[in-house]
């Protein structure tokens, strides 16, 4: 019997130590962090954990927080359905100019 | 004029309009009965599905998908995952945000034909076997194994069953044209950024009603007279109050409550949600005042159903009804949300005991005193465990202080845990609409840098007490000026 984990990411069970780990194994950017662990890329998209993880990476990293930027939370925000997707009208994208 | 123009003037409620809560709030008292897991549930309708399993004993409404943890609600607010369940056929529906309806089938979903409960136990008591990345490492080559790993693996990841419902009836997306101003958010910053903002306002809140995510609890407490001995309650209740008037003086602002934005499109494009309505609106400026997201907070055991952020606690009893009579609640932490999660419980009927981690805020400790509510202080909690469907065994530890610590170990059990840090701020639509962003912890996590950098974004932080000086703003019509947030307290 295990007892209670620090749990990081909650959409992805992610806890605090295994993304230490990941760091330790040479994932030191938020970006590949993001892949590898998977924090911040459940139902949530990051909502949940992202500015934490960040917050523990500029700890691990000894940096100063400021330079980390956060990595591309793409819309939509919470998830949909192709129905709805399909109910919107999409302009067509103009065409590209000759340069 | 465009012919969508008119769009915009579909019926959004005035704000004007608002009501104040009473201390009960006005549901329906008829009953109505739910299906959960087969069994037969009785619940006052009117309340969100989770809250009526919560009130029925049920607190683990999902379990988490690779050690199977239990989860509950936590958020309230349809972005975690806590609240997932299958109903009526359709998967991952948020029970937090859904209205209970007469003879709705509730399920448990993800526990597994495959995946069941045996091994999410080992993988949990194993998980050092299981270590970070193993998906990426292990049965890699040569590819055969690879596939058949993959195609064994996929089974066991707990991804759902299709819905056995049709979906087909979405109605079709509404577009509102453009728009000058769009405030997000209708806390004391929307409302005072929208009554400074000339020309065409269009105020959205994902709440029905303004005043932001703290506003119906500071309404409750006000009318239920408990003001009295908390300054810093009063002192936000009294800005609201202002910020409500200055809204009133503008009614031609329009404000569209219950209705939250979901995607940010670049250059001005915004896709709003209203129910199961999508509506597409461009903005010639987005000011962003939406508030915090709780942060609960690292420590083991920091998953468990029970554990609630103060935003959340203000949701469940005054959006959906939850009843805190004769609860046992402890919250933690220190600030506005510590003092009016604990205020809001007492109106409410439960028996707050309090952890402040706070040296300050002297004038509320002496309210607090003379309330009899416990009061302890120099802990943090070390962990949290479940001692049962619906309680809570809780270990504060001490704080430490510059090195020192200054209290001993304290055990309790409760039904409910209510942790109040700073929270921190939501950016993912000024992201989108390329806000630059970097990390600041003290406030809690990303805010914009510099100013402006080219989007027509505007930003005020959430989860930050704001200085918005609406009379300064009042000098440039059609210009909200940039904020500058206060210091947080340390």
């Amino acid at each position: 019997m295990s007892g209670p984990k620090i749990i990081l990411c909650r959409c992805e069970d992610v806890t605090l130590e295994e993304f230490r780990a990941a760091y330790r194994e040479g994932f030191t950017e938020l970006e590949s962090l993001k892949r590898y662990t998977g924090v911040g890329t459940g139902f949530c998209q990051g909502k949940g954990c992202l500015s934490e993880a960040a917050a523990e990476l500029a700890a691990l990293r000894q940096i100063p927080p400021s330079e980390l930027r956060p990595t591309t939370i793409r819309p939509p925000s919470e998830p949909m359905t192709f129905g709805q997707l399909a109910s919107l009208e999409i302009p067509e994208p103009a065409a590209p100019e000759e340069s | 004029m465009s012919p969508h123009r008119s769009a915009l003037h579909r019926e959004f409620r005035a704000t004007s309009a608002w009501r104040p809560p009473g201390k009960d709030v006005t549901l329906d008292q008829a009953q109505v009965k739910i299906r959960f897991e087969g069994r037969t549930l009785t619940c006052r309708s009117g309340i969100t599905v989770a809250v009526a399993l919560w009130e029925n004993g049920i607190r683990a409404l999902s379990r988490s998908p690779k050690y199977g943890h239990p989860r509950g609600v936590a958020c309230a607010r349809g972005h975690c995952t806590g609240c997932l369940m299958r109903v009526d056929g359709r998967p991952n529906v948020r029970t937090c945000e859904l209205k209970v309806r007469e003879g709705m089938d509730i399920r448990r979903q993800d526990t597994g034909a495959f995946y069941g409960p045996l091994l999410q136990k080992t993988v949990d008591a194993g998980h050092r076997f299981f270590p970070v990345g193993f998906y990426y490492k292990w049965f890699t080559r040569p590819p055969f194994v690879s596939r058949t790993f993959l195609r064994g693996i996929r089974p066991l990841t707990g991804v759902g069953r299709i819905p056995t419902v049709d979906d087909s009836a979405t109605p079709m997306a509404e577009d509102l044209g453009r728009v000058e101003t769009v405030v997000i958010g209708a806390g004391p910053s929307g409302l005072e950024a929208a009554a400074a903002s000339s020309g065409q306002v269009l105020l959205i809140d994902e709440n029905e009603a303004s005043g932001g995510q703290r506003g119906p609890a500071l309404d409750m407490v006000a009318a239920a007279g408990d003001l009295d001995g908390f300054p810093l309650l009063a002192a936000a209740h009294q800005r609201l109050v202002l910020a409500r008037q200055k809204l009133d003086s503008r009614p031609d602002i329009r404000f569209a409550g219950g209705t939250r934005v979901i995607a940010g499109y670049q250059p001005d494009g915004l896709l709003l949600r209203e129910g199961e309505q999508l509506l597409t609106v461009a903005c010639g400026k987005l000011i962003w005042a939406a508030g915090a997201l709780d942060t609960l907070g690292l420590f083991p055991g920091n998953d468990t159903p029970g554990l609630l952020g103060p935003r959340a606690l203000y949701r469940l009893v005054l959006r959906d009804g939850l009843r805190l009579e004769g609860l046992q609640v402890l919250i933690v932490g220190r600030g506005l949300d510590f003092w009016l999660s604990a205020a809001l419980c007492a109106a409410g009927g439960a028996r707050p005991t309090l952890v402040l981690t706070s040296s300050r805020e002297h004038d509320e400790v002496a309210a607090a005193v003379q309330r009899n509510w416990p009061l302890h202080t120099g802990l943090v909690v070390g962990r949290v465990r479940r001692a049962g469907p619906a309680r809570l065994d809780v270990a504060l530890r001490p704080r430490s202080v510059d090195g020192a610590t200054s209290a001993s170990h304290l055990d309790m059990e409760t039904d409910l845990l209510v942790v109040c840090n700073s929270g921190k701020p939501a950016y993912d639509i000024p992201h989108q609409l390329g806000r630059a962003l970097a990390l600041d912890p003290d406030r809690g996590g990303f805010l914009p840098t510099g100013s402006g950098s080219g989007s027509l974004c505007e930003v005020l932080p959430g989860g930050l007490t704001l200085d918005f000086r609406g009379e300064a703003a009042g000098d440039h019509p059609g210009e909200a000026r940039n904020l500058q947030p206060e210091a947080p307290t340390p």
